[in-house]
């Protein structure tokens, strides 16, 4: 291999470790992944995508942060589907190692919390890696050209929500379906880490 | 002695000998820390080397991490490792994390953060997104090395030698 080579493979790889996961702006990735669905169908990402944008949400069936969100996360999510928002729920959890993330218990979930969008399996957890997802609930939402619009938390509060606190994922659903810029773009809360496989 | 006379004496030694275990290691107590408090405590410290570990009782990963972290801080705490645990379980439980730490045989206590805002995330690192478990390592009042997942022993070995190692 040529010096140059060799120079520009680590110059590459050093560009893509520092780029890990998705920026604000960036496009959509991994959108022609297959992923199982709770219904057995399998879907991408380029199949869900809406008019007005894409919501994908990374998450589990058992995590704290993610049961205190669930009731806003579910009402939001079947809210903006109907106000021409793509959403996909995914889970990139290690069902091997930890069971309760299991296809079983992702379809009692969809179906007892009234999922009207996929909830699908990472089956690598290379989609949460390329996103760069790192706990539950992480939320990605893409604008209707499909770059990045906003990326964090569901809202204000910890394990549930603040009472009265900002809901910073509804705020940005409703600047992306008014085709405006998300004002507070990327926000923070803690989670559970997402188990890669 | 009779038989009677000396299952008292039994009885009573190991009355007196629990006692006494009770006073060498008291219970692990946990304590509610707002984030101010945590930054303060963080500040507050001496050692060459403060591991702040960030966690929770519910959290499988941390679960399985524990036996390992508590193995760390054995092997490195009298060569200046300080640890530093912050649990994010509900602060109106503060007896789950105690009975946690009680059954792991943790020798300290562990902050059970107030609020898990963006403001707690900030403190513990702003580079951190949040997920658990998740450590931050300190030397000088500066953050010298971090990450969120579980770890092993020689995992946390390695980046504790190193930074022990630049203050000799």
């Amino acid at each position: 291999m040529k010096l140059q080579h060799i120079i520009a493979a680590v110059f590459v790889a050093g560009i893509s470790a520092a780029h890990a996961g998705l920026s604000i702006g960036d496009p959509m990735t991994d959108t022609s992944v297959e992923m199982k669905n709770v219904d057995g169908s399998m879907v991408t990402i380029d199949s869900i995508k809406g008019e007005k944008g894409t919501l994908v949400i990374f998450t589990c069936n058992h995590c704290p942060f993610v049961i205190g969100w669930q009731d806003t996360m579910v009402e939001l999510a079947n809210t903006y589907a109907k106000k021409g928002v793509g959403v996909i729920f995914i889970n990139s959890n290690d069902a091997e190692k930890y069971a309760s993330d299991g296809m079983e218990g992702m379809q009692k979930m969809a179906k007892e919390e009234g999922y009207e969008f996929p909830y699908v399996v990472d089956a690598t957890s290379d989609v949460a890696r390329h996103y760069g997802a790192k706990k539950t609930p992480d939320v990605f939402l893409f604008d209707a050209d499909g770059n990045l619009a906003y990326q964090g938390a569901v809202g204000e509060g910890g394990q549930k929500p603040k009472k009265g606190g900002e809901l910073w994922l509804k705020d940005a659903l409703d600047a992306v379906i008014a085709g405006e810029t998300v004002e507070n773009s990327q926000t923070k809360a803690v989670g559970c880490g997402i188990k890669f496989r | 002695m009779s038989i009677r006379s000396m299952f008292k004496h039994v009885v009573l030694l190991m009355v007196l000998s629990g006692l006494s275990a009770c006073e060498k290691t008291p219970a692990p107590k946990a304590l509610p820390a707002t984030p101010d408090a945590i930054r303060a405590e963080i500040e507050s410290s001496e050692a060459p080397l403060t591991l702040v570990h960030a966690w929770a009782t519910w959290c499988a990963p941390c679960r399985e991490e524990f036996p390992e972290l508590l193995k760390t801080y054995a092997e490195y705490r009298d060569q200046g490792l300080k640890l530093i645990l912050v649990s994010a379980d509900e602060p109106d439980d503060l007896a789950s994390v105690e009975v946690f730490l009680t059954e792991q045989g943790s020798p300290i206590g562990s902050l059970v953060a107030t609020e898990l805002s963006q403001k707690f995330i900030e403190t513990l690192s702003p580079k951190w997104a949040g997920s658990l478990p998740a450590s931050f390592f300190y030397a000088d009042g500066k953050r010298v090395a971090e990450w969120e997942g579980k770890r092993t022993f020689e995992e946390y070995k390695e980046v504790i030698e190193t930074h022990l190692t630049n203050k000799e």
